[in-house]
């Protein structure tokens, strides 16, 4: 089964779609679900944990550069985020690598490639954290 | 006297959370704390019912806010901001925007008129519908008691061929024999939908609703099924012309429709030779050959003639510039009323009608009635992403909808739309509906404004 991967990303950094994941990870390698958010600041602890509770192997959080926030601070609020959001999934023994985190310079585009190959490798590595007992 | 047509909405709450306009960004790391919390104190408890869908990835807040600004601007440490959600923005297309498709959910959720009156909201014109502004001329016939008082506006049509005069014999007795009418109370019959038709239920769901409305649907021969039987009066089969006419879906309907063909009257008469009691329609592609094929038809016998657009409206054309339906209609109506046939026929149109006010003004441009398709399918909560068209799947499982559940949220659209015809037409003065057709008197367009005011200064340079 392919690793679910969820975007969780700012559009003012980045404005791709589903069919650009399709070309920059060729091979349909992961199933990525994309969630567009005003600002990466936008992004809740909750939403990071309930998109893991819900099946997701892995989420990322796609950011702008930082002190390019248009919302002034989102992006580090997000990186805080995204630290207390592992530490809880660490603690209920899920790991504290799931979700992670990358800014994304709107002028060089390989960053994001690069942090999407990234993040499909690492999920082929761990596996499913949700396993069902057979 | 009859008793008033009437539709009953009732609450059909959204199976998913709905993409909301606003993105509310919240620093709680730096809240207080404090006693005066804004959150709690929103007077539409949109924190407190606050939910996220995991699997949508869908925030309840954004869609269940007001836009009151009243967390905004009273948080006393300032950790709320707020501003568009970019997923609303990419909604729909060009012509279908996530504010068409947002206010048609509301519709279907609630029955009720939206209520948009906060702040400037833009221009007050716009492309194709929005160039178009209704007379609210009510002084010339103020109602007595309001639009559901005693007095009794009429949103009924006459579907079919109306005589140009009748002669009688010497004894007395009309020489002519009637043509079939159909009647229907609300100037809408539901289009086969242009994408987004997954399955039973969504056809179901449309029957249904036609029959709680008392209206009409069209069906092809693809989407139709033995479980619409029960649905048959409601039913207008779009054929072929030369189909089989003991085919199982042209029994016991009361109109069918064909597609145009240059010997269609041929095949109109051979419909009615089998059954004279059924109204038939011929569906005339929108162009600008759209009005002499029209009267031809018309002239012809043919009782309905069906103009129909694309979907946003415009009319098939090849070139960069095609017109829009209204445009496009109203030519089609001015060429009829010159000939001096536009009574005889009545004109359906289709495509691009998108709100409740698209209805009125097409049918001032010269319709009888019109045809809805997407805002039917979006009243069933489509996000109009077309991932369906693509082999994707639906975002809002529209192939597991609930028929009654989907007609219901039809039912509720279709009160708003026929509320907010009778407000148009209380403020209009006009009592039928029927009157307001062609009643372009009644309307102000803003290119005829413009050449009025501008043409004689700016000269070739103003369209």
């Amino acid at each position: 089964m392919k690793p679910q991967i969820v975007l969780y990303c700012c559009t003012n950094s980045t404005t791709f779609s589903g069919e650009d994941i399709e070309k920059r990870i060729p091979g349909n390698l992961a199933d990525f679900k994309i969630s567009r958010l005003p600002c990466s600041g936008r992004t809740d602890t909750l939403y990071m944990v309930r998109a893991i509770e819900n099946g997701a192997d892995m989420v990322m959080v796609i950011a702008c550069p930082d002190g390019c926030c248009q919302f002034l601070e989102g992006n580090r609020r997000a990186r805080m985020r995204v630290r207390y959001a592992n530490r809880l999934l660490a603690e209920a023994g899920i790991g504290d690598d799931r979700i992670h985190m990358v800014n994304v310079d709107p002028a060089d585009d390989q960053i994001l490639t690069t942090a999407l190959q990234k993040i499909v490798v690492r999920a082929l590595d761990m596996g499913p954290w949700l396993t069902t007992s057979s | 006297m009859p008793k008033k047509y009437h539709i009953k909405p009732t609450p059909a709450a959204p199976r998913f959370i709905p993409v909301g306009r606003s993105g509310i960004i919240d620093w709680e790391e730096d809240c207080l704390k404090c006693t005066t919390c804004v959150k709690k104190r929103c007077l539409y408890d949109v924190y407190k019912n606050r939910a996220y869908d995991a699997r949508t990835l869908v925030d309840s807040i954004d869609y269940q806010c007001k836009n009151c600004f009243s967390c905004i601007q009273n948080c006393p440490r300032g950790v709320l901001s707020k501003t568009i959600n970019p997923e609303f923005l990419r909604m729909g297309d060009a012509y279908w925007k996530p504010d068409i498709i947002h206010n048609t959910w509301f519709q279907a959720e609630t029955g009720r008129i939206p209520v948009s009156g906060a702040g400037y909201r833009g221009p007050f014109s716009g492309p194709g519908f929005d160039a178009m502004w209704t007379d609210m001329s009510e002084i010339v016939r103020p109602t007595r008691d309001g639009i559901h008082g005693r007095e009794y506006i009429s949103t009924a049509i006459d579907i079919g061929r109306k005589q140009h005069h009748i002669e009688f014999d010497a004894s007395g007795a009309a020489r002519i024999e009637m043509p079939p009418l159909v009647e229907i109370p609300l100037p809408v019959i539901f289009n086969p939908l242009p994408f987004g038709n997954i399955g039973i239920s969504v056809t179901l769901s449309m029957a249904a609703a036609a029959r709680q409305i008392g209206g009409l649907m069209y069906v092809t021969p693809e989407t139709y099924a033995p479980f619409l039987k029960p649905f048959m009066s409601q039913l207008v089969p779009l054929i072929p012309a030369d189909m089989d006419v003991n085919a199982p879906m042209l029994q016991g309907v009361r109109m069918v429709e064909l597609h145009y063909a240059p010997d269609i009257l041929a095949q109109v008469q051979r419909l009615k030779s089998h059954c004279s009691e059924r109204v038939v329609s011929i569906r005339v592609p929108l162009n600008p050959d759209a009005k002499t094929i029209t009267a031809a038809l018309t002239r012809g016998g043919v009782e309905v003639v069906h103009l129909f657009a694309d979907y946003r409206g415009n009319e098939f054309v090849d070139g960069d510039s095609p017109r829009f339906v209204k445009d496009a209609l109203r030519d089609v109506h001015t060429h009829l009323v010159n000939e001096c046939i536009r009574d005889e026929v009545t004109l359906i149109v289709s495509g691009g009608i998108a709100l409740a006010e698209h209805l009125p003004k097409a049918i001032i441009c010269g319709a009888d009635g019109a045809a809805i398709d997407l805002p039917l399918l979006i009243a069933l909560e489509c996000r109009v992403c077309k991932r369906c068209v693509t082999g994707k799947s639906c975002p809002v499982e529209l192939q597991n909808l609930d028929p009654a559940y989907g007609a219901q949220r039809i039912v509720n659209l279709m009160c708003s739309w026929w509320s907010q015809l009778i407000e148009l037409m209380g403020a209009m003065g006009i009592r039928d509906v029927r009157r307001v057709r062609g009643e372009a008197g009644r309307a102000m367009f803003f290119e005829d404004l413009e050449r009025d005011t501008f043409g004689a200064i700016f000269g070739g340079q103003s369209k």
